[in-house]
């Protein structure tokens, strides 16, 4: 016989079968959540880059308004070190939708190679492929037919393109347009069929490995080098790296996952809360064999081992569970959201070792660590102290007698609370963590509200046109400005020079400019803490060269990174620079012809972050509701349960004292409750700040844009309501467990 | 002092008490009938195992007899609604145990307060505390006072509310002679100035000199019931 403790093991796990199947819940939920999370955005990332290259996405690509000649082309190839590819494509129309339409023999296998989805290849004149989302979006199925502005089409096949994984028309396009916009492959006869003009695109790719640093430098020599030669007939130049429809879709899915790492961690921490709070109870209510086990002779180390197994089993059997679950059907579950939003190809599932040691390691290890050290502080006292029943030395041998006024019910209330000290500070601790994921969760909609009503509020123009090129407009509400854009930290900025502003203004009357020096909007000074009177540094997209700004006045005006500054400034600072000419405007200009327009901003775009952010973080906001409230209902469940376990012993003895059910549930468990309600008191004004806190803080390191924090009042009362509803699912469950106490439970002798 | 002697306050009929089933069934109580007058103060003595504290928690409505009929004041304590046995212990019990169980996050006052809140017409809490001895000890905590202390304060816990009947299970089964004696003499003084009922299950002959009347039990059945002759005050107990 090694150790006859482990003979009680089984009783210890029969006896409290309640607590290990609540955590060993928890646990897979837990980790089938965030292993299915993590494994599903892993995998979807890692099978994206996989195809990147088995696709030959380009490096970059650009349009010319001219047809480029191959003397042109090849002295690219060669002085760059680069192939060129003709990716010609031509607009056609279906019921006002702009398609995008490329002849197959263009791509396949040569370049922006794609994956049919769904059907066939188009092989005949009439078939045509379309774009997945575009599709789902419009509920176009393979067999439909399809009439455009070049004749009647039968869809063939649903397809997913390397360089489409978001459907941007245009790359200056704040939002990705599924509903209007699509990507057509036809067969290349078709293509030349069609009347309508080609659009000079070229892809290219360089011939070996680059390091993003010697992309960067290649592709902005290339980019001057081709302005020059082409006549100053390039429209766009896009690299890899700058293009929203390759990059924007898995940067969403990347920044998923920034999220979800931290929440994970809270999660972690009221996981080693629910562990630290449950060992101590443990131990407080066995002190009495403690005691006997240590008069026996069991070192601490025996009885540490002892009670770190049960804990340590459920939870490696609540991570293999959750595991296997998440590999298995949760991780669908998550991805599935992405291909709602995004034309992403097949996704092959990964194992993950991040999401292994994420959600089964760290996790085994905090429950192993957290109640060891919980063992091994409350295991400290002598022996004779645990043969007393007690885990400490001295406690206050009197207490301060209560107000005569408060009421006998009051009284024990009160000696309950105290008596329960720790265990309700854990409590504490443990709701502040749930509160910060509830806000977390219930944040993100009404603030994204909020900030778009910021932004319509606080609009300069309705209208912003940028221009490809000096088009003059003769209209008394437009005002001229010239744009260029730079680098700020991790955004990008528009930077503004305007001939009218003040009184002079339609549309910034509240600023005054001072030569040499700018106005920035909201979104910038906060993001990047700039100061009235204070200096910030602006680079130049494609080259190493800084500009150092000082600020004279902060502008009120949120959606986008805006630097103001009067013409004279302007063409002082961008001599010569890339700057476009635009005007702000309060109605559509109509005047100006379509090839003039580089692009309109309208509030639309503006609010095109904010929505494109509720679409694709809605769902992981949903789960930390969730979440949220199993911790919430968890948490209290345990403690209350705790306190009430404890006092078993007292609550017979109430009873037979003639206590009647009502008045023991207020001594006993309405205290919970009090303590629930005090700590939400405390805890909602702390995790909204901490909330604000963490939020500023991922929006500055993590993320491109800003969104202004704002907590909508009612989330405050929901916060407060959902904990209480928490608290009295478990008030129930415990009044009627308190019911269930025999009389004669005060009356066994130890 | 005057008691009401040949009014039956409590009246037991034919009650049977096992525990378990089939081999390893127990009659812990075997057919007992009896009957006690307001103001007796009855000593219950058996060996170990006789069923003595079957019996008092079957008068307590602590425990549920199999058959037979027990009524104490008006209340038919064999056939009762959890809610009737709420208010019959509130408005007639005072227990007290071998054990003390009092409330351990409570201080030595609060503890008494408890049943005064229980009762209509409690006994003054501070008086009670003088009369007990315990002043000193009023905002202890339970677990750092002595056994006779803590005794005390359970008694004055069901002496608080100024029950009918107090039933003692042992009281000074885990206290030494001089102790056990000042709590014995507490509940004569009970006994006289209230007229408190007292039901005593003991081990101890000796104490039995101070009841008015003697049971014993043995095997779950009553083997006498007698008054007592020469009833001996608390005080002058030889212990
Ligand atoms: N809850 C119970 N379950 C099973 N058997 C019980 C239970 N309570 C008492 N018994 C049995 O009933 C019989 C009478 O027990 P009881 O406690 O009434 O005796 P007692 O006279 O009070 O003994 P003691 O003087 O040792 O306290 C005993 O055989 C005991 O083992
Ligand atoms: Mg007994």
């Amino acid at each position: 016989m090694r150790n006859p403790l482990y003979k009680r093991l089984k009783r210890e796990f029969k006896s409290d079968i309640g607590k290990y199947i609540v955590i060993f819940l928890f646990v897979t939920i837990m980790v089938g959540l965030c292993s299915g999370y993590i494994v599903g955005n892993e995998s979807m990332i890692k099978s994206f880059y996989e195809t990147q290259e088995t696709l030959k996405v380009e490096d970059g690509h650009f349009e010319s308004m001219t047809e480029l000649n191959d003397s042109i082309i090849e002295a690219a190839q060669d002085g760059y070190k680069l192939t060129i590819f003709n990716l010609y494509y031509k607009t056609i129309d279906h019921e006002g939708h702009n398609i995008r339409t490329y002849a197959k023999e263009d791509r396949k296998g040569i370049i922006n190679d794609y994956e049919v989805m769904l059907g066939a290849e188009p092989n005949a004149l009439d078939e045509i492929a379309l774009d997945r989302t575009y599709c789902d979006a419009n509920g176009i199925k393979v067999g439909d037919t399809y009439e455009t502005n070049e004749g009647t089409f039968k869809v063939v096949g649903i397809v997913a393109l390397s360089d489409y994984s978001a459907l941007f028309e245009d790359n200056a396009d704040a939002m990705m347009n599924v509903k209007s916009f699509s990507i057509a492959i036809v067969t290349k006869a078709a293509f030349d069929n069609m009347a309508t003009d080609s659009k000079y695109n070229y892809a290219y790719k360089f011939n070996s490995k680059l390091s993003e640093d010697e992309l960067d430098k290649k592709n902005e020599k290339l980019m001057t080098y081709l302005y020059l030669i082409t006549n100053k007939s390039l429209t766009s130049f896009i690299p890899y790296k700058d293009n929203q429809a390759i990059q924007f879709a898995i940067e969403d899915v990347e920044n998923d996952l920034v999220f979800l790492e931290i929440f994970f961690y809270l999660i972690m921490v009221g996981l080693a809360f629910v562990f630290a709070i449950t060992t101590k109870n443990k131990i407080e209510q066995e002190a009495k064999t403690i005691g006997t086990l240590k008069a026996m002779g069991y070192t601490r180390w025996n009885l540490i081992g002892h009670y770190l197994l049960l804990p340590s089993l459920v939870t490696v059997a609540g991570a293999i569970a959750g595991n296997i679950w998440g590999y298995t059907s949760f991780k669908d579950f998550t991805t599935s959201l992405y291909y709602r939003s995004y034309s992403f190809g097949t996704f092959h599932t990964f194992f993950s070792p991040k999401a292994f040691i994420m959600t089964t390691i760290i996790p085994l290890i905090i429950v192993l660590l957290i109640s060891f050290i919980i063992l091994v502080v409350n295991l400290h006292a002598p022996t004779k102290v645990f043969l007393q029943g007690k885990t400490k030395k001295k406690k206050k041998a009197t207490l301060r007698p209560l107000p005569a006024k408060l009421g006998m019910i009051n009284k024990m209330q009160f000696r309950v609370i105290a008596a329960n000290k720790g265990t309700y500070i854990a409590m504490f601790i443990g709701l502040l963590f749930a509160n910060l994921i509830l806000v977390f969760g219930l944040c993100l909609n009404p603030m994204l509200d909020s900030f778009k009503k910021e932004i319509l509020n606080s609009q300069v123009a309705p209208y912003e046109y940028v221009l490809k090129d000096n088009y003059s407009v003769d209209n008394p509400n437009a005002e001229k400005i010239k744009v260029t854009s730079l680098y700020v930290g991790i955004d990008t900025v528009q930077v503004i020079g305007v001939e009218k502003f003040g009184s002079e203004s339609k549309y910034l009357k509240d600023i005054d400019l001072k030569p040499g020096e700018v106005v920035i909007s909201k979104d910038l000074y906060q993001k990047y803490n700039i100061k009235q009177g204070g200096t910030f540094e602006a680079k130049e997209e494609y080259s190493d060269k800084v500009y150092t700004l000082k600020v004279s006045q902060l502008k009120d005006q949120a959606g986008a990174f805006y630097v103001y500054m009067d013409m004279a400034t302007f063409k002082e600072y961008f001599k010569g620079a890339q700057t476009l000419n635009g005007y702000l405007s309060s109605e559509e200009l109509t005047e100006i012809p379509q090839d003039s327009i580089y692009t309109v901003i309208t509030i639309k775009d503006l609010q095109a972050a904010s929505d494109q952010m509720s679409l694709s973080m809605g769902d992981v906001f949903t789960l930390f509701d969730a979440f949220a409230i199993i911790l919430f209902v968890l948490i209290i469940y345990l403690l209350a349960k705790i306190v009430v376990e404890k006092s078993a012993t007292a609550i017979a003895m109430m009873k037979i004292l003639g206590f009647n059910p009502i008045e023991i549930t207020r001594a006993y468990n309405l205290s919970t409750g009090i303590v629930v309600a005090i700590s939400e008191l405390i805890a909602i004004p702390v995790s909204s700040l901490l909330l604000s806190v963490l939020w500023k803080a991922i929006m500055k390191v993590r993320m491109k844009g800003w969104i202004t924090f704002y907590l909508a009042p009612w989330i405050y009362f929901a916060m407060f309501g959902i904990a209480m509803a928490a608290f009295l699912v478990v008030f129930l469950i415990e009044y009627l467990k308190m019911k269930k106490i025999p009389l004669s439970l005060a009356l066994k002798r130890e | 002092m005057e008691t009401e002697r040949g009014n039956k306050f409590i009246e037991l009929q034919n009650i049977i008490k096992t525990f378990g089933q089939g081999d390893s069934q127990t009659i812990a109580v075997n057919d007992i009938s009896f009957s006690i007058n307001k103001g007796e103060v009855v000593v219950l003595l058996g060996p170990s195992g006789s069923g003595k504290t079957t019996l008092l928690n079957i008068i307590g409505g602590i425990e549920i007899a199999n058959s037979g009929k027990i009524k104490v004041a008006d209340h038919q304590v064999d056939n009762m609604t959890d809610k009737n046995a709420v208010e019959y212990r509130r408005e007639h019990l005072g227990y007290i145990f071998q054990s003390y169980n009092l409330i351990p996050n409570l201080t030595v006052k609060e503890n008494i307060e408890i049943g005064a809140y229980l009762a209509k017409n409690p006994l003054n809490v501070d008086e009670l505390l003088k009369d007990l001895g315990l002043e000193r000890q009023a905002n202890k905590l339970p677990m750092y006072l002595s056994g006779g202390q803590q005794q005390r304060t359970a008694i004055g816990r069901a002496v608080a509310k100024n029950p009918d009947l107090l039933l003692c299970d042992e009281p000074t089964g885990a206290l030494d002679s001089q102790t056990s004696k000042e709590i014995l003499v507490l509940l004569e003084k009970v006994n006289k100035k209230y007229g408190t009922t007292i039901l005593m299950v003991t081990h101890n002959e000796l104490i039995s000199q101070m009841a008015t009347r003697i049971i014993r039990m043995k095997d779950g059945q009553i083997i006498e019931d007698k008054a007592n002759d020469n009833i001996v005050s608390a005080e002058a107990l030889e212990l």
